[in-house]
């Protein structure tokens, strides 16, 4: 009677899932298209690169990432379902050798209550929820644990002038007309955190190093804890459990990594340049090209086939275009002064190193038009 | 589809209509809106301005927007002599290419030699035009940049091979007029390659 009841429990808990995860994606589809403050937890995760410039195979590599975690959980859900089950059918018959009170037993009157009885039922929905909760919440603790080292190994490191490397090394060569007053910035960005994940990075690999060797003997430690805590060493716990620990913390050391690398460092290059007076110069310069010059933009020609040789822009205006083109257009919507002629001095970066559909996107806010 | 510029800026019409255009297939249509928005603005200088009836001229020759040959004739009436770019070449020989346009339909209706003639004229006076707005300052500004009217008129010509014979818009604008003309055949030869001419 009891193995009957934890079979149909586990067949309702499968037939839930199988109903409900495809009504919950839809239901968070539906409200992310048709809210604007909807679920923007489920964006972030799954950001699209293509608004950063980024190619298309980099939006792919971390929506796989993202689909393994799921895939993942999924595993330990299903995992843990089956093993509080087992629990509760175990802590059922009698079989429970252990302490009334702790955990590992059931109370007395609970026990004396006896199959078919209905709080048989609470027992196996508390078990379940139990076991479910404990798993996740030890996935969720590791993947943290690995999101902090991620983070901090993954958090962008300015480069200082002493540290560029010079330009016939392959270093980086300063826009043509930006002078060396105007390299010279008003305000920088704090980079205290930066600092501090130098050191911890160093320290961590470091100290990792020196005491590899203890590692096991305390994952194992860990591991075992909650596997004696959570099932009481049964149902394959301390296997899985180190499974679970060790999965979660891999990705969330990839996810957050790849996030810090591929967001964080874009959101604190974009406010660098924002606060660059670089940027501003390359914009006067800009400005001031006519807007029918053809190093601007060539002209509307008479045929599809042969364009009228078209004027090179001046080595200061591809400098210019070129400081601005770091800035991706997300980026400088966000900035804090924006104004039309910024967008403006945008698009004409793009349309004189010659992205054109970039420079559309310019034009198409300036004019605020909807294509 | 798109909805229509929020903005009416002259200059800002004429560069954005010129960058959808240069960026190509489904941006091309948003292009030509564009550029019948600056047409509409009239506030523009003389140089925009100029530019702005030279390029919508340039679609309604290409058959991108309608009104052919006779509407770009108009627009290109507008156009300040001397304020169009290239030193005002580029509207003397958008204004030829529209004549030639003009030939090339009469002929088709088998019109008279008397209709053809002035039409002839016309096409010879703006080459002429061009020739001569062309010679005041390009070649010392940009002694690289050719008039560049050989692609309109002459098939072998080697750009022009990339055209498809079956294709809707075969830009031979001049063909028929230099077919029947050899005045202004050999005018189109010494305008295109000067050097050539003058070793003869």
């Amino acid at each position: 009677m009891i193995l009957i009841s934890g079979l149909i429990t586990l067949l309702l808990v499968l037939a839930i899932g199988v109903v409900a995860a495809p009504l919950l994606s839809r239901v968070l589809r539906h409200r992310a298209a048709h809210s604007r403050t909807g679920p923007r937890f489920i964006t972030a995760l799954r950001p699209d690169f293509g608004q950063f410039s980024i190619p298309r195979a980099t939006t792919q590599t971390f929506n796989l990432l993202i689909s393994s975690m799921v895939v993942f959980g999924l595993m330990l859900v299903g995992w843990a379902t089956g093993a509080g089950i087992m629990r509760a059918v175990w802590l059922l018959s009698g079989s429970a050798q252990a302490a009334p009170g702790t955990l590992l037993g059931l109370p007395p009157a609970l026990a004396a209550c006896g199959a078919g009885c209905g709080l048989t039922w609470l027992v196996i929905l508390t078990q379940l929820v139990r076991a479910i909760g404990g798993v996740l919440a030890i996935a969720a603790a590791a993947g943290m644990a690995g999101a902090l080292l991620g983070f901090i190994f993954g958090i962008p490191r300015p480069v200082s002038a002493s540290e560029t490397p010079p330009a016939a090394a392959g270093g980086i060569v300063p826009a043509a007309g930006a002078s060396t007053g105007a390299a010279k910035r008003a305000w920088a960005l704090s980079t205290n955190l930066t600092q501090v994940s130098d050191w911890l990075t160093k320290i961590i690999v470091g100290v990792g190093l020196v005491e590899a060797h203890k590692v096991f003997g305390a994952f194992t430690a860990i591991s075992n804890t909650a596997a004696l805590w959570l099932f009481g060493m049964r149902h394959g716990s301390p296997t899985l459990i180190g499974a679970c620990i060790l999965g979660s913390t891999v990705f969330g050391f990839l996810f957050a990594y790849l996030y810090t690398q591929l967001i964080i460092a874009r959101l604190i290059a974009a406010t660098d340049s924002d606060l660059d007076p670089r940027t501003g110069a390359a914009e006067a310069k800009l400005h001031d090209m006519n807007s029918w010059s053809e190093s601007l933009v060539p002209r509307i020609s008479r045929s599809r086939l042969t364009p009228d040789t078209i004027p090179s822009p001046s080595q200061a205006q591809i400098g210019a275009a070129l400081a601005l083109n770091a800035v991706s257009f997300e980026d400088l919507l966000n900035r804090s002064d924006l104004t039309e002629d910024t967008v403006r001095s945008w698009a004409r970066a793009r349309a004189v190193l010659n992205d054109y559909p970039g420079a559309a996107r310019g034009y198409t806010f300036v004019l605020g038009m909807n294509v | 589809m798109s909805t229509p510029p929020a903005k009416t800026d002259p200059s800002l019409l004429l560069e954005a209509s010129r960058v959808f255009n240069a960026a190509g297939g489904s941006y091309r249509p948003i292009a030509e809106v564009l550029s019948e928005a600056a047409v509409a603005a009239k506030t523009a200088n003389d140089t925009v301005r100029a530019a702005i009836l030279c390029d919508a001229a340039a679609l309604r020759l290409s058959g991108r927007v309608p009104g052919g040959w006779c509407r770009a004739l108009e627009l290109l009436t507008d156009v300040k002599p001397g304020t169009s770019e290239d030193d005002g070449m580029r509207e003397h020989l958008l204004r030829a290419l529209a004549y030639g346009q003009q030939y090339t339909a009469l002929k088709a209706a088998h019109a008279a030699e008397t209709d053809l003639a002035p039409v002839l004229q016309n096409i010879q006076a703006s080459i002429n035009k061009a020739y001569v707005a062309y010679n005041a300052n390009t070649p010392k500004t940009d002694p690289k940049k050719p008039l560049n009217v050989r692609h309109y008129w002459y098939m072998q010509d080697p750009i022009r091979q990339q055209i498809p014979e079956n294709a809707t818009d075969p830009e031979n604008d001049l063909a028929a007029a230099a077919y029947d003309s050899p005045e202004l055949r050999q005018l189109l030869v010494s305008v295109q390659e000067p050097e050539r001419v003058e070793t003869k």
